[in-house]
C-alpha cells in the first residue's frame, strides 16, 4: 500500500491540481471523532459509552467481593463495606453488577455482531438479485422472523438452544452465548432491510456498472465496492440496535430466560430483586436500571449522532455545512 | 452456439470486432420494449468508428450488450458478436468477465461516477490490474499504475492514495482511460460519450489523447457521442442511429458531404452555421416514436422531409448499399438513383 509517497514529491502536472488535497482528506479522515467529540451532545454520548466499554472490559477486577460467594448479612443497604449493598443471600451487589454489566455488555455486542454481519450479508445477497427467487427467498424469512414479537421470539429461542449443551468443536457455547444468539438472530432483519435498500439505491450508480465492465467479479462488487458505501446506515443501526439489544437482553434475563443464575446480568439482578422491592431494599433495582436507563439512552443519543454526521442529507446544523461548503468549493479546482 | 465456421470467417476477414443483427429487448410492465433492432457493426483494428444519434436511440444500449453487461430481464439476441476471432455469445460467464476489461473496455459519460467514491484511485487501479494482469507482481503493481498514468499525461506520484473526488473531471477521465488501457490485449476501447461532461479544453485533450492511443496502440474505438464536430474530428466511419434502428453507415468524409439518409440530412441540417445570419435554426420536427409503439413501416417517415409515399408507411427499409459511397443506408429512395437524386433540393 504505502508507495513513494513523500509530501515534496507531489508535482503538479496540471494546474488546475491542487497539492494540498493529500493532507486535507487526512484531516478529514480523522474527522469523524473529532466532529463527534465537538459537539456537546455527541461529546457525552460517546463519554457514556466509553464509560460502559470501560465498565464491561475493567470492571469486574475491581470487584471487591467474589460476586457469587453467600454472605451472612442479606438485605443490608449501601455501606462502606457494601456499596450497593447486599442481596437476600448476603452477596455483595456491587460486585454482582461488576460482573453482571459485562454480561449484559457482551450480550448485546455479540448479539449486534452477529446480526450485523449475518443481516448485511443477506441483506446484500437479496439486494443484488432484486426481483430474483434467492431475494423473494432471503426477505420472506426476514418477514417471518419480523412477524413474531421481539420478546417472544427470543425467549423461544433460547428455550430451544438451551435445552441441550450445544458446543463448537472443543469450545461448549455458554448460556450467555446462546442468548446474544437468540436476540441476534432477533434483529437480523432489521440489518438485511438496511443493507438491502441501500444495495438496491447503490447498484443503480455508475461506478458498479464501471466495476463490472472492468471485469470485477460479483464478490468485488459485494465486498469492495458496494459493502463500504452501504456501511454508514449499518453502523447507524448497529448503535440503536446495541441499545435494542441490551434492554431486551434484561428483559428475557428477568424473566428467567436469558442469563441463568447464579450468573448475574442487568436483568438476572432485577430478577432477583423482584421478591425484595416491597421489602424496602431498593437498592436492588436501583443501579441495574439506572444502568439499563443510561446506557440505552447514550447509544441511542449516539445513533442519532452518527446519522447526522455520516449521511450527509440529513445534516442539520449550518455551522457545519457552511464549513464543509467552503471546503468542497477548495476541493473543486 | 459455438459455431466455428462463422468464427473462421471472421479470423479471414480484416476486423476486430463484428456484430450482425443485435437486438436488445428490455421489459417494460411486462411488455418487451425493443431497445436495439437489427444493429450491425464492424471495426478494424485501429480504426474509430462514431455511434451518433439522438438520446434513446439505443447507442449505450448496444454498447452494454455487445460487452455482455445487460442482465436479464434484458434480452440480448445477436447473430454474431465476433471479438478477434471468437463468438463473444459462446463463451462461459467466467471467460466473458475476462474479456470485459482484457481484450474490450468500456468508459463512461461521467467520469467522478465511475470511481468508486470509497476507495483511493490508487486501490481501485490494483484491482483492475490484478483481475488482467497476471504477469505482474503484487508489488510491481504501483509502478505499473504510475507508468500507465503517465501515459495519459498525469503524473501520479503521492497521488494514489488520493479518492476520485479530490481530482477534477478531466483527469479522472484520464485516469479512467488509463484504467482501460490496464490490459496488454485491448483491442477494442468501447467509449460512451468520454467528453460530454467536459469542457470544450479538456474534451479537446481527452480526444487527443485517444487518438494517440490509437496510433500507439493501434487500439479500434467505438466512440458514441451526439456531437457530430467531434465525430468529425475522430471517426473514419459513421454509424447512425435512429429509434434503436441503424438507419445509416458511411465512412466520415461521405456522411458530411453526401449523407444519403433523410435523417442524417436533417441531422447535419441542424447545426448552426457560423457566423449566424440571423435566420431561424432549423429544427427537426416531432419527436422519437416511443420504443414500445408498433411502426409499420420506416421509424422515421413521421419526421421525414423527403418522404416518398406509401412505400415508407408500409415496408421498413432494410439497409440497401449506396452504390456511389460504399456505404449502407436505410431508406427507401436509396435502390432508386432517381429518387435519391431528387431530393438534393431539400437539404
Amino acid at each position: 500500500m504505502a508507495i513513494t509517497e513523500t509530501k515534496d514529491g507531489i508535482p503538479a502536472d496540471n494546474p488546475a491540481d491542487n497539492p494540498a488535497d493529500n493532507s486535507a482528506h487526512r484531516a478529514d479522515e480523522v474527522g469523524l471523532l473529532r466532529r463527534l467529540t465537538s459537539r456537546k451532545l455527541s461529546a457525552i454520548s460517546l463519554a457514556g459509552v466509553g464509560f460502559f466499554l470501560l465498565l464491561a472490559l475493567v470492571g469486574p477486577f475491581f470487584a471487591p467481593f467474589d460476586p457469587a460467594a453467600l454472605g451472612d448479612e442479606p438485605l443490608t443497604g449501601p455501606s462502606a463495606q457494601n456499596w450497593m449493598g447486599t442481596d437476600s443471600v448476603g452477596r455483595d451487589v456491587f460486585s454482582r453488577f461488576l460482573h453482571g454489566s459485562r454480561v449484559s455488555i457482551l450480550v448485546g455486542f455479540l448479539a449486534v455482531l452477529f446480526a450485523l454481519v449475518v443481516g448485511s450479508l443477506l441483506g446484500m445477497l437479496a439486494g443484488m438479485k432484486s426481483g430474483k427467487l434467492r431475494d423473494s427467498v432471503i426477505m420472506r424469512l426476514m418477514d417471518v422472523i419480523l412477524s413474531f414479537p421481539l420478546l417472544v421470539l427470543v425467549p423461544v429461542i433460547t428455550g430451544i438452544l438451551a435445552q441441550r449443551q450445544l458446543s463448537l468443536g472443543p469450545v461448549s457455547i455458554t448460556p450467555e452465548v446462546l442468548v446474544a444468539i437468540a436476540i441476534g438472530i432477533v434483529l437480523v432483519p432489521v440489518f438485511a432491510r438496511i443493507a438491502r435498500a441501500s444495495v438496491l439505491a447503490e447498484m443503480r450508480e455508475d461506478y458498479v456498472t464501471a466495476v463490472r465492465s472492468f471485469g470485477g467479479r460479483g464478490k468485488d462488487i459485494l465486498f469492495r465496492n458496494l459493502l463500504p458505501n452501504i456501511s454508514a446506515p449499518l453502523v447507524v443501526q448497529a448503535a440503536f440496535a446495541l441499545a435494542m439489544a441490551v434492554s431486551v437482553e434484561a428483559a428475557v434475563s428477568f424473566l428467567g430466560l436469558g442469563v441463568q443464575p447464579p450468573g448475574a446480568s442487568w436483568g438476572t439482578l432485577l430478577a432477583d430483586a423482584r421478591q425484595y422491592v416491597t421489602l424496602g431494599a431498593w437498592w436492588l433495582v436501583v443501579f441495574p436500571s439506572i444502568a439499563i436507563a443510561l446506557f440505552v439512552l447514550f447509544f441511542n443519543l449516539l445513533g442519532d449522532q452518527l446519522r447526522d454526521e455520516l449521511d450527509p442529507r440529513a445534516k442539520s446544523t449550518t455551522k457545519k455545512s457552511k464549513k464543509s461548503g467552503a471546503s468542497a468549493k477548495g476541493e473543486q479546482k | 452456439m459455438t459455431n466455428p465456421s462463422t468464427a473462421a470467417t471472421a479470423v479471414e476477414t480484416d476486423e476486430v470486432l463484428r456484430v450482425t443483427d443485435l437486438r436488445t429487448t428490455y421489459q417494460f410492465r411486462g411488455l418487451p420494449v425493443p431497445a436495439v433492432k437489427r444493429f450491425s457493426l464492424s471495426v478494424k483494428p485501429g480504426e474509430i468508428v462514431g455511434l451518433v444519434g439522438e438520446s434513446g436511440s439505443g447507442k449505450s444500449t448496444a454498447l452494454k450488450s455487445i460487452l455482455g453487461m445487460l442482465r436479464p430481464p434484458a434480452q440480448v439476441e445477436a447473430e454474431e458478436i465476433i471479438l478477434t476471432g471468437r463468438d463473444l455469445r459462446s463463451l462461459s460467464e467466467e471467460e466473458m468477465r475476462k474479456v470485459r476489461g482484457g481484450e474490450m473496455a468500456m468508459i463512461f459519460q461521467d467520469p467522478i461516477n465511475s470511481f468508486n467514491p470509497s476507495w483511493t484511485i490508487g486501490s481501485q487501479f490494483r484491482r483492475v490490474l490484478s483481475l488482467h494482469r497476471p504477469d505482474l507482481e503484487r508489488k510491481e503493481y504501483d509502478e505499473e499504475i504510475l507508468r500507465l498514468l503517465k501515459g495519459v499525461g498525469i503524473d501520479g506520484r503521492g497521488k494514489l492514495n488520493s479518492y476520485p473526488f479530490q481530482f477534477s473531471q478531466g483527469q479522472l477521465q484520464r485516469i479512467m482511460i488509463a484504467v482501460a488501457c490496464a490490459s496488454k490485449e485491448l483491442k477494442v476501447l468501447l467509449a460512451d460519450e468520454p467528453t460530454t461532461s467536459l469542457d470544450v479544453t479538456i474534451e479537446a485533450q481527452v480526444l487527443e489523447l485517444l487518438r494517440t492511443l490509437r496510433v500507439e496502440r493501434n487500439l479500434s474505438m467505438v466512440l458514441v457521442t451526439h456531437d457530430l464536430s467531434v465525430v468529425a474530428e475522430m471517426c473514419d466511419k459513421v454509424v447512425v442511429m435512429y429509434a434503436g434502428q441503424v438507419v445509416e453507415v458511411a465512412d466520415v468524409f461521405n456522411l458530411f458531404e453526401s449523407p444519403q439518409h433523410p435523417y442524417t440530412q436533417q441531422l447535419l441540417q441542424a447545426i448552426p452555421g457560423f457566423p449566424h445570419d440571423g435566420e431561424r435554426l432549423y429544427a427537426m420536427r416531432g419527436a422519437v416514436p416511443g420504443l414500445a409503439t408498433e411502426i409499420q413501416g420506416c421509424w422515421f417517415a413521421d419526421r421525414c422531409d423527403s418522404k416518398l409515399g406509401s412505400i415508407c408507411d408500409t415496408t421498413p427499409p432494410p439497409l440497401y448499399p449506396v452504390t456511389a459511397t460504399g456505404g449502407l443506408a436505410a431508406c427507401h429512395r436509396v435502390p432508386d438513383p432517381a429518387i435519391a437524386g431528387g431530393e438534393g433540393k431539400n437539404s
